[in-house]
């Protein structure tokens, strides 16, 4: 056996975030229960007996899994991580999934002002005209299209009371 | 039986039923491929378009959309990784893989064919044995369903992989987030920081719609998105192994599915689970569970719809659901003026007996409708991913709004997107969060009610004077101690045919080897072999 078979793997910053995370969520919700009774006037267990046991077990085990990447101990993962395609990390790729998250987090932020469905279709429309550069009048049809579809399933056929924003008829009225 | 069984088709069988049937299978499809539109939604959403139908037709309505739902549910887990339902989150496991690996069609065929076994063997086993099962399951107490949850955490263990510490931390996790909003014995609010929409706990389908959905789709643009299928017609079909692979799972599923169901409140999604768990212990092919194994995708399928038809026992001999959609469907029952419950069979036998019987016509539809149009589904995959992310988005934050129609509904779905990405990205184990989620809250209700019925004599005093619940726990030991015991075995078994001393260090080493062998005919990497840090 070579001495680089033999050599402990190095520990990974990323479970070692994972793990320190695990164990301060297990000692906060423990510490957090402290606010709850233990038992009820009549006698049975209390609302924080869970959360405690629970989240002093889970501090425990997140320092164990800790104590076990930092000895490079840690057992083979079942589905280790596979690098990323070139796609994903050219420089286009590489801000694809962020500008996704934020794309997401700005129409959720603007449903009270454009609705529900007219702030999805727009973020839509904004990933496949702006990031994926899909044809303008080709994004401007599937989103299109998709409101359409999400509109009459949602709306018309499930009868589904989605926000409609400043557009609102209710709000108009009560001007 | 037979004269009930001619009542029950002669009330079924007419025109106005089968349509109405149809039109349940059909919209409960559609409602389950919607992310976050459940059964129980989907049912609680129609309950007033059957208001002008007769009693009859619109439970067979309802009860249509109910199966109908499950299968549509499958459809969304297999080909982009968005459970439709609870029940159908396991899917994603392999279904999703299978998908990936250009399988989908036979993914989504084998899920249909062997839901539909299960769902005509427990009909027929409903129909026989309702009364029996309603006896047994009205004897279940407090300590008997905690025994059943303690059970359902053990099956983490089974969930937890190479790294059983991991397994347990994110199933301790789950049991956490499940311990946010009002707790059910004192009333009291837990980490809700003040925050209304918490009362209630995190919300289920929304965490599911994020760590799945959302999650999935953050991993791929990441990650850069597999090849869409370039499959002919021919490599969708299931081929003769994949029947043969299936059998087994499709009746191991049915038996977890059939129990677990007959139980109140136990619903659909732990039978899914259990039913994985039980692939995990005694399938043929457990390590390729989690990489596209048919059996992860057959077992839990067939637990699911076992479990549906069996959620009716409580339902109507007892007038207790079975689970939530069963609990949707006993507030319809009501809405038309029946009272489910032991009377029931003799007071209304042409409703029970033609309700019982839409069931095997309705799944009859669903497996004309949804077998051959599998690899039509299918073909979803070849959408551009750079088209179909978009769309995921779109319908997967609708659908989270739609189950509450709130709007802390979507945050949470983009908060556990993250999540979902994180665990992702450090291949973190899904399930066990998941089954902790899911049983958490159950297991600490039996608890508070055990501890209340056992006052000063204390919980384990009246688990002991349960032989129910002894069994139970056994079982619970077992599947925890099961995998130790028997890899102690192995290796005092190897060490003897290696002459060498029973617990001997070199057994361990050769156990160690031959998992190292398997890594390698896999293709797996072990920490410190990948690049990715």
């Amino acid at each position: 056996m070579s001495a680089a078979e033999d050599r402990a793997p190095a520990p990974r910053p990323g479970m070692i975030a994972a793990h320190l995370f695990l164990a301060a969520l297990g000692a906060a919700f423990a510490l957090g229960s402290l606010a709850y009774d233990w038992t009820t006037e009549d006698g049975t267990i209390g609302a924080a007996v869970m959360p405690r046991i629970v989240g002093a077990l889970l501090a425990v085990v997140g320092l164990a899994l800790l104590r076990q990447e930092l000895a490079g101990a840690a057992p083979a993962e079942d589905d280790p991580p596979q690098p990323a395609t070139e796609a994903a990390t050219g420089p286009a790729g590489r801000y694809r999934m962020p500008i996704v998250v934020v794309t997401m987090w700005v129409a959720a932020a603007l449903v009270p002002v454009l609705g529900l469905l007219p702030a999805l279709v727009l973020a839509m429309l904004f990933l496949l005209a702006v990031v994926e550069r899909i044809a303008p009048l080709r994004a401007v049809l599937i989103s299109g299209a998709t409101y359409v579809v999400a509109h009459l399933t949602f709306v018309t056929l499930l009868g589904a009371p989605l926000p409609l924003g400043l557009l609102d008829p209710t709000l108009w009225s009560a001007l | 039986m037979i004269d009930n069984l001619v009542l029950g088709f002669e009330s079924a069988l007419t025109p106005e039923n089968l349509l109405w049937c149809f039109v349940g299978v059909v919209l409960g499809t559609v409602i389950g491929i919607l992310p976050g539109l459940g059964s129980a939604t989907g049912v609680a959403i129609l309950i007033p378009v059957t208001l002008t139908l007769s009693p009859l037709t619109a439970l067979i309505m309802l009860a249509g959309i109910y199966h109908g739902a499950q299968f549509g549910a499958t459809i969304t887990a297999i080909l982009i990784a968005t459970p439709g339902e609870a029940s159908s989150v396991i899917s994603t496991l392999d279904g999703y893989q299978m998908a990936r690996r250009g399988r989908a069609g036979p993914a989504l065929a084998i899920s249909a064919l062997g839901a539909f076994v299960a769902a005509m063997v427990s009909l027929v086993v409903l129909v026989a044995v309702a009364p029996f099962f309603a006896e047994i399951a009205l004897e279940f107490g407090p300590p008997e369903m905690l025994a059943i949850m303690v059970l359902g955490l053990a099956t983490i263990v089974v969930f937890s992989g190479r790294n059983l510490l991991l397994g347990c931390a994110m199933g301790l996790f789950g049991i956490l987030i499940g311990c946010i909003g009002v707790d059910t014995g004192s009333g009291v609010a837990r980490y809700t920081f003040g925050e209304v929409d918490l009362y209630g706990g995190v919300p289920f389908v929304e965490v599911m719609i994020g760590l799945f959905a959302i999650g999935e789709l953050l991993h791929q643009l990441r990650q850069g998105a597999a090849e869409p299928i370039r499959a002919r017609f021919r490599d969708l079909l299931l081929t003769r192994e994949d029947l043969r692979r299936a059998a087994a799972p499709t009746a191991r599923g049915t038996v977890v599915g059939f129990l677990l169901g007959c139980l109140p409140g136990a619903g659909t999604t732990l039978a899914s689970f259990m039913a994985y768990g039980a692939e995990k212990r005694f399938s043929k092919n457990r390590r390729q569970l989690g990489k596209g194994a048919i059996e992860g995708v057959v077992a839990p399928d067939a637990a699911t719809n076992a479990a549906s038809n069996a959620n009716f026992i409580p339902t109507l001999v007892l007038g207790v659901p079975g689970g939530a959609t069963t609990a949707v469907l006993l507030g319809a029952f009501l809405v038309y003026g029946i009272q489910p419950g032991p009377q029931l069979f003799d007071t209304q036998p042409a409703l029970v007996w033609g309700l019982l019987v839409s069931f095997f016509i309705g799944n009859l539809l669903l497996l004309a409708l949804n077998l051959p149009l599998a690899p039509v589904f299918a073909q979803l995959l070849r959408l551009r991913y750079e088209i179909l992310y978009p769309l995921i988005i779109v319908t997967s934050l609708v659908g989270a709004y739609t189950v509450n129609n709130s709007m802390f509904s979507v945050f949470m779905t983009l908060v556990f997107g993250l999540v979902g990405y994180a665990m992702k990205r450090l291949s973190l184990p899904v399930a066990p969060l998941v089954l902790g989620l899911v049983i958490g809250p159950l297991f600490e209700k039996s608890l508070t009610q055990s501890s209340a019925l056992a006052g000063d004599a204390g919980v384990a005093s009246l688990i002991l004077g349960s032989a129910t619940a002894i069994v139970v726990l056994a079982a619970a030991v077992l599947l925890v101690a099961g995998p130790v015991l028997g890899r102690a075995f192995r290796a005092r078994t190897a060490g003897a045919r290696d002459g060498g001393p029973s617990g001997d260090p070199e057994a361990e080493s050769s156990t160690d080897t031959a998992a190292n062998d398997e890594d390698a005919a896999t293709g797996r990497t072990r920490p410190g072999d990948s690049n990715e840090r």
